[in-house]
């Protein structure tokens, strides 16, 4: 079972590792570890960290309550219809986030297609609002628990919920105790990305919700602040990314350490 | 819960059937004709509780479209399957009155009980329909709205048809415990989760799996699995069960530890079984009754000893390992068609007289019609060379072939040839005739060794 890969391999695979470690790595050496406790404690920090994680898990949360149906009905329905639904739901995975930002403020902005209505009639205004953050996350993110999903569930095929029907279960029941279950591994590691995703999110949130302090300005977007150096030094940016890559990395490994139903598969 | 009895709701009064009435209480009653792109179906068949019907049949017979009209998975065209009182699917065909169906249908409602046979399908009630489609208590309800029963057309969701099916693969749910799996039918009906285990556990029991239920199920070998798919399918109660060949991918003697539990567990039940099966040892073994299906048909039926001794289509003859050739019977002479291979030599055709026959089957001459003549492959003697037939009246049929391939026989080689007929050589004739793939030969059975019976 020891199959090696070939050694002419090594080199690019060497190569790709590097390009994708030594960032964070530089990020690491280049820290200003006398002042980091305190750039990482202040309370732009916190304030920016806290927001990320909850609109990341809001968004996420979102993104299971929608994705979850749009990924089903995806990977049980056929025909052409379909395929373009499978294409449209892509799209956001392919567009710069910056597009995605104008297009939803075209939509919800105040004079956008759905937004002057919601303006007019209930007098409520979304964009640059921590709701107008979470939109933007789940708008970037659900594509790739949709995908995953989908993944997963066409894998399994419908042979198991065949077996399930003949033994009396209906559609709920197929659905809760054998469709989603088998595509657990799929949906874990949907909703891992998914959130990765979320947290990272910048492009959208920039255009749709701003960057205001408390409200919208998560951490990526306090990163680029104190980078562009609004009166703060660069130093701060170097230890909110650090923060950042923390976070992120607790939540692949805690998603790695949990698979469901399949001991050290 | 005790280990008999099955948790299984007595059907509530379906709605009626009319003339073709179904049988005793939980007796499969199946007459379907459905359709599946240019295949047609149309097979009736009877399973009585506790009892097994084979049907065997060629690739593309139609096996698993019968199963499938069922099971509900493939809609009919006409026609009705009942499990005693209760009708799963039924179909009125053109031929009963499709026309005042279709009034009926538009006019729906009140007026549907002024046509004889849809009183009594008013008599029954709609609460009545209900109850029965969604078998009260132990079966879903959830499916109930989904029941399509409108005037004469009457189609059960497969998750409320009571109808079990196992096929070659097991299919045992991975995500599962062994215990959950065999639970699974019982939980879905709403029983109790340690009810069910406890069921579960007395289910695993009888299929010589004690004590296996905290087991995954990547943990069993293939026997195991299925004995866990037969253990899940019964645990649910159904009134049907449906076996797709459920030994083809066991090997012989795992496969008859199987047949042998299967058979124990079916007579305690008293479930109605339709078993699709390649094999003639499952027929012989499990079957009271084993149909055989060609083009969607039965083509032939009858107990499967008689159905193997004597065989009237090629497939079941190959299966009962028995040469078949076709013919005319005439004035009690046999005049045998036999396509004489390739070449410019076209059929030839035989007159056969025949001699009586001890056991009487010829002795009386078959009747004047087509009929078929059946001998074992070792019976048929092979002689060399492509020399003109010999002049009748030797008491010997003889035809040309050629030679189409070779194989390991029962006797030591297997000789196949173009006139469909096997010939089973000893290692040692094989190898003074010195036969090739495309040989000319003559083939000859002593016409004493062929029995004819009608076609």
């Amino acid at each position: 079972m020891t199959s090696r890969a070939p050694r002419l391999l090594w080199l690019p695979a060497a190569l790709a590792a590097g390009l994708l470690v030594l960032p964070v790595v530089a990020l690491v050496v280049r820290a200003d570890w006398a002042t980091l406790p305190d750039d990482v404690t202040s309370a732009a920090a916190r304030q920016a960290l806290a927001l990320s994680l909850g609109t990341s898990l809001l968004a996420t949360g979102f993104c299971l309550l929608l994705g979850v149906p749009l990924a089903v009905v995806l990977a049980r329905a056929s025909g052409w219809g379909a395929d373009v639904l499978r294409a449209l739901v892509t799209l956001p995975l392919v567009l710069p986030p910056t597009v995605g930002g104008i297009a939803l403020l075209f939509l919800l902005g105040r004079r956008g297609l759905i937004g002057q209505s919601l303006d007019a009639w209930f007098g409520i205004t979304i964009p640059f609002t921590t709701a107008a953050v979470v939109i933007a996350q789940t708008f970037v993110a659900m594509p790739f628990l949709v995908l995953g999903l989908e993944g997963a569930l066409r894998t399994s095929g419908t042979r198991y919920e065949a077996v399930a029907a003949t033994l009396g279960a209906g559609r709920w029941t197929v659905l809760r105790r054998v469709t989603l279950p088998l595509a657990a591994p799929g949906l874990v590691s949907g909703t891992v990305l998914c959130f990765a995703r979320a947290l990272g999110e910048f492009g959208a949130t920039a255009l749709f919700a701003g960057n205001t302090p408390g409200v919208t300005r998560t951490m990526p977007l306090a990163i680029y602040s104190a980078f562009n150096g609004s009166g703060v030094s660069q130093g701060t940016a170097v230890a909110l990314s650090l923060l950042l890559v923390v976070a992120a990395a607790a939540v692949l490994l805690a998603a790695r350490a949990w698979r469901p139903g399949r001991a050290g598969g | 819960m005790s280990m008999g009895p099955r948790p299984r709701p007595r059907p509530a009064a379906g709605p009626r059937t009319g003339p073709p009435a179904a049988g005793p209480e939980g007796t499969l009653v199946v007459r379907a004709q459905a359709r599946h792109g240019d295949f047609r179906l149309d097979v009736a068949l009877r399973v009585e509780p506790g009892r097994l019907v084979a049907v065997l049949g060629p690739n593309g017979a139609g096996k698993s479209t019968l199963l499938g009209a069922i099971a509900g998975t493939v809609p009919l065209e006409a026609g009705e399957v009942a499990v005693g009182e209760r009708v799963l699917s039924r179909v009125a065909g053109p031929d009963e009155g499709a026309v005042g169906e279709r009034v009926l249908s538009r006019v729906a409602g009140p007026d549907e009980g002024a046509v004889g046979e849809r009183v009594q399908s008013r008599v029954a009630g709609p609460d009545d329909r209900a109850s029965s489609v969604s078998g009260r208590g132990a079966w879903s309800t959830s499916s109930r709205r989904a029941s399509t029963v409108s005037g004469r057309r009457v189609q059960v969701p497969v998750a409320s048809r009571r109808v079990g099916l196992l096929g070659q693969d097991a299919l045992v749910f991975p995500h599962l415990s062994v215990r959950e799996n065999v639970a699974f039918g019982l939980r879905a009906a709403g029983v109790g989760a340690g009810e069910a285990r406890a069921a579960a556990d007395g289910w695993l029991e009888r299929l010589g799996l004690p004590g296996f239920g905290d087991r995954r199920p990547d943990e069993l070998s293939g026997g195991q699995r299925q004995r866990v798919a037969i253990a899940r399918a019964l645990a649910a109660g159904p009134d049907v069960l449906l076996l797709d060949e459920p030994f083809a991918q066991l090997d012989v003697r795992v496969a008859a530890g199987l047949r042998e539990t299967l058979l124990d567990q079916l007579a305690a039940t008293a479930t109605p079984v339709v078993l699709v099966t390649h094999d003639a040892l499952d027929a012989l073994t499990l079957a009271d009754h084993a149909l055989v299906l060609h083009d969607g048909r039965v083509v032939e039926e009858g107990p499967p000893l008689e159905l193997f001794s004597e065989p009237r289509t090629e497939f079941s003859a190959a299966l009962a390992g028995l040469d078949l050739v076709r013919g005319r019977a005439r004035g009690g002479t046999v005049h045998v068609d036999v396509e004489a291979g390739t070449g410019p030599r076209g059929s030839a055709t035989l007159e056969v007289p025949l001699p009586a026959d001890p056991t009487g089957a010829v002795a009386a001459g078959p009747p004047d019609g087509p009929v078929v003549l059946t001998f074992a492959p070792g019976d048929v003697r092979i002689v060399p060379g492509d020399a003109p037939v010999p002049p009748d009246g030797t008491g010997e049929l003889v035809w040309l072939a050629r030679v189409v391939d070779l194989e390991r026989g029962p006797r030591g080689v297997r000789v196949r040839t173009s006139a469909d007929v096997v010939a089973d050589l000893t290692a040692l004739e094989a190898a003074a005739l010195a036969l090739r793939p495309g040989d000319d030969v003559r083939l000859a059975v002593d016409a004493a060794r062929a029995r004819v019976r009608p076609a």
